[in-house]
């Protein structure tokens, strides 16, 4: 027992200070103070969940608001009772095999003269630890809401800990005896980074679903219409009957006011502790050997005649530098989640956002912007608002481009290696093509994307499609080349964790919060010229055009001059 | 050649890394740079190949002005830094195919090249494989392997041996001399003074920043006119450097 707890001091902190993790958050070498975050690594965690935790409060109020007017509040609690196990699955999988299989530091502990039972249950809780943050990020808040907006009792209260705790255990053992298996006798798994990514994927896909489901309950309540619960009733009073710790969960907690709930919180112990035994009766038998198998390194492929040949192809400087670029973006899930990913994820959260809001009343988004298509498909705004649609371009390019943080990262995520960057033969100029490139493309195709899917749903005429992506393209190539610029002043050279070049870092929020504020001065700068002409909309437009140009060819002008003297003042 | 005249490097403007540095290394020649960790031998490195600026002083390999001309000079040198942790997400392949293409070496010359080295460092079957699941010694073989693509007439070694298993180690000692011995300059550091004994045409022992000895073995022995081994006259030279009363700040001092 005391070397379990020994293991678990260290486990445990290093966990919430990985899930917590932001560049920049741990103390750096250099660094003469630690941040309040590094020094709290549990503040950090908070930060990174409070989000969820108060989407989640503000569901249980709407959703307990609504079904208390039917009588029917009840069915909140088998509606979370059904959805903890589905989470816990769903992370388990996920933080189960990263946590249990992916981390280095295994070899580090297996080497200590500590019994391999202890350090599986040591592992075991840490991994735990993780799913009991998620699943209490997304559910206490909102048990919490609803007990105060029901009026439940003060056993209720009491009870909601225990609820949460017993049904993510059961189905979090459960889940890892088939993970167990799959680790040990196949080669799932096995490719750390693809495992990561898809992960991230997984885990973004249900903020975003979670973060609509709330969106479409706020706008419901907004119109007095009964809300939809999280899963339909029919779903989940059936489901259940196969989840007997999230019965008992359920009849625990609505029984929560007679002594009933006591019998109920026995039996969902007692089914917990039926779990875990069987869980680590399996884990003791293959969590060993599917490590050690996993260390084992993949069947050696040779390269042909042929093969080694043509991979050795001759391209130029600047194609060799780009492919370089993309591929070492591409394969680290850390960097393509921070940089194109969230690119992708933002507007299209955005826009999702604006659709489920926007048709949760039951109205066609035909019949939600009929206004606007029939007023864009006239002439009249090119006479009277053009610098409007000029002001929205541009300022929307800059916006949207904003969350494309690949050029501000571009030095950074080179770390160590930015000594080849300053190493090999290649002229700064190339190498700025090359660093820029897929922020660059990426953010272009992305608003290429989003103007023919808004342009085709409002009946854009071809000159306005046109000139949407012109001038999107000009801001999203100016946010894109800004990014270097203060990328180039302020690298972050020297990390440890992927997390730390591009999370966080200093020219990652500069440069995203930098465009933010820059979108914003161009909507002012809009409406002043517009002042100033007294109304001239085809000056205020040229202006600003212009202005969009001048940043364009500034910021360009600036990346070249600091790329050139990069190599000169960063020494590594 | 590698003509240094001068050079002084300071780190925050406090530490003096390397201090009046003067040093030719001639064509023909393998030169071993000796000193204990800390003498400043990467920084002397670094500044040769271009990664870091000198304070003071100039550096030229084959005539060329390594800050005037850094392009230039780049494509006549190449550099394996003591860190072998390059693009670890590239395949070896990937890696090295990046690095011909940037130095522009012809089709046929990367492929025989590649095949060569790949071969004498026991690497042919593992370029399909990423660079992260190599081992210590892999990665440092391959960075030498994409080092040494391009055949320019000066190697810059940092401690290369590192890492290396025995069989790799000495055909990279016998690329050394082989390269050498066609007119080409080879100046690498090192810990291990049985290489420098064996390997050197000259060799120079750096520490705290300032060069204490220039010569062949040979001189060096003379100098100190008796027949002990390296070890005993480096621990001799180096030893007195580092434990000068002179090498510790005042507050130390003080606190003495």
């Amino acid at each position: 027992m005391r070397k379990y707890l020994l293991l678990l001091r260290v486990l445990i902190p290093e966990s919430v200070r990985g899930i917590g993790e932001s560049g920049g958050l741990r103390p750096g070498k250099k660094r003469k103070r630690a941040s309040l975050f590094a020094e709290k690594p549990w503040l950090a965690l908070l930060v990174s969940y409070s989000f969820i935790m108060i989407y989640s409060a503000f569901f249980g109020v709407a959703l307990t608001g609504t079904l208390k007017l039917s009588g029917l509040e009840d069915q909140f609690v088998s509606s979370v009772a059904f959805m903890i196990p589905i989470i816990t699955v769903i992370f388990g999988f996920m933080q189960g095999i990263s946590s249990l299989y992916h981390e280095s530091k295994i070899d580090f502990f297996l080497a200590l003269p500590i019994k391999t039972g202890t350090y599986v249950a040591a592992k075991l809780t840490e991994v735990y630890l993780y799913i009991f943050i998620t699943v209490a990020s997304f559910f206490l808040p909102a048990l919490l809401a609803h007990a105060i907006v029901a009026g439940r009792t003060v056993g209720f209260y009491f009870l909601i800990l225990p609820f949460v705790i017993f049904s993510s255990i059961a189905p979090f053992a459960v889940l890892l005896i088939p993970v167990f298996v799959l680790m040990r006798f196949t080669r799932f798994a096995r490719n750390k980074d693809r495992f990561q990514l898809i992960s991230n994927l997984v885990f973004m896909v249900v903020i975003m679903t979670f973060a609509l489901s709330m969106s479409r309950v706020s706008s419901q309540m907004d119109m007095e219409q009964t809300p939809g619960l999280l899963v339909p009733e029919s779903v989940y009073s059936r489901g259940l009957r196969f989840l007997p710790s999230s019965l008992f969960a359920d009849l625990m907690l609505k029984n929560a006011s007679s002594w009933q709930s006591l019998w109920y919180l026995l039996l969902l112990a007692a089914v917990t502790m039926v779990c875990v035994a069987i869980m680590l009766l399996v884990a003791g038998k293959l969590y060993l050997p599917g490590v050690l198998g996993n260390k084992g390194s993949k069947a050696v492929r040779v390269l042909t005649q042929e093969e080694f040949r043509k991979a050795l192809k001759p391209r130029s400087q600047t194609r060799a530098l780009i492919s370089k670029e993309w591929k070492l973006l591409l394969r680290s899930p850390t960097f393509f989640m921070q940089t194109i990913l969230s690119s992708i994820i933002m507007p299209l959260a955005m826009i999702l956002g604006g659709f489920v809001g926007g048709t949760a009343g039951g109205d066609s988004m035909g019949s939600l912007f009929g206004d606007q298509m029939a007023y864009l498909q006239t002439d009249a705004w090119w006479r009277s608002d053009l610098w409007i649609v000029v002001m929205v371009l541009v300022a929307a390019g800059i916006f949207f481009g904003s969350f494309n943080m690949a050029s501000s990262t571009a030095i950074s995520r080179q770390g160590q290696t930015f000594q080849t960057s300053k190493l090999i033969p290649a002229a700064p100029h190339r190498q700025l093509i090359a660093w820029v490139f897929p922020g660059i493309s990426v953010s272009g195709l992305l608003w290429l994307l989003t103007i023919l899917f808004i342009g085709t749903f409002l009946k854009f005429s071809p000159l306005l499609m046109l000139a949407a992506t012109i001038i999107g393209w000009i801001s999203c190539y100016t946010v894109q080349m800004a990014g270097i610029c203060i990328d180039m002043k302020y690298p972050t050279l020297s990390w440890t964790s992927e997390n730390q070049a591009v999370k966080n870092s200093k020219s990652a929020m500069i440069g995203m919060f930098g465009s933010m504020g820059l979108a914003g001065v161009v909507v002012a700068l809009s409406f002043l010229l517009n002042a100033v002409t007294q109304g001239n909309s085809a000056i205020t437009s040229a202006f600003m055009l212009a202005f969009a140009l001048g940043l364009a060819g500034f910021f360009t002008w600036l990346a070249r001059r600091m790329a050139a003297e990069l190599f000169r003042h960063v020494e590594i | 050649m590698i003509s240094i005249h001068e050079i002084s490097k300071s780190y925050d403007q406090k530490t003096q890394a390397v201090e009046s540095l003067s040093l030719e290394i001639y064509d023909n020649e393998i030169f071993g740079f000796l000193g204990p960790n800390g003498a400043g031998k990467t920084t002397s490195l670094k500044m040769i190949s271009g990664l870091l600026l000198p304070d003071h002083g100039s550096i030229k390999v084959n005539g060329i002005d390594v800050v005037a001309e850094p392009l230039e000079a780049k494509k006549n040198l190449s550099f394996v830094s003591d860190d072998p942790n390059v693009f670890l997400r590239l395949k070896g392949i990937e890696y090295l195919r990046f690095l011909a293409d940037v130095y522009e070496v012809a089709e046929d010359v990367r492929v025989e090249h590649i095949k060569d080295l790949s071969h004498r460092f026991g690497m042919s079957n593992v370029l399909d494989q990423k660079i992260q699941s190599y081992s210590h010694g892999m990665r440092q073989k391959i960075v030498l392997i994409g080092a040494l693509i391009h055949n320019p007439p000066t190697w810059v070694l940092d401690e290369p041996m590192t890492g290396l298993d025995p069989s790799s180690s000495y055909q990279l000692k016998n690329m050394m001399r082989e390269h050498a011995d066609k007119g080409n300059t080879v100046l690498f550091s090192t810990h291990v003074l049985d290489v420098a004994e064996k390997v050197c045409d000259r060799l120079g022992v750096i520490a705290e920043g300032k060069l204490l000895f220039v010569g062949t073995m040979a001189e060096l022995r003379e100098k100190h006119q008796d027949d002990s081994s390296l070890e005993s006259i480096f621990l001799e030279m180096v030893g007195e450097e580092q434990f000068s009363p002179f090498a510790l700040s005042e507050e130390e001092a003080g606190s003495l």
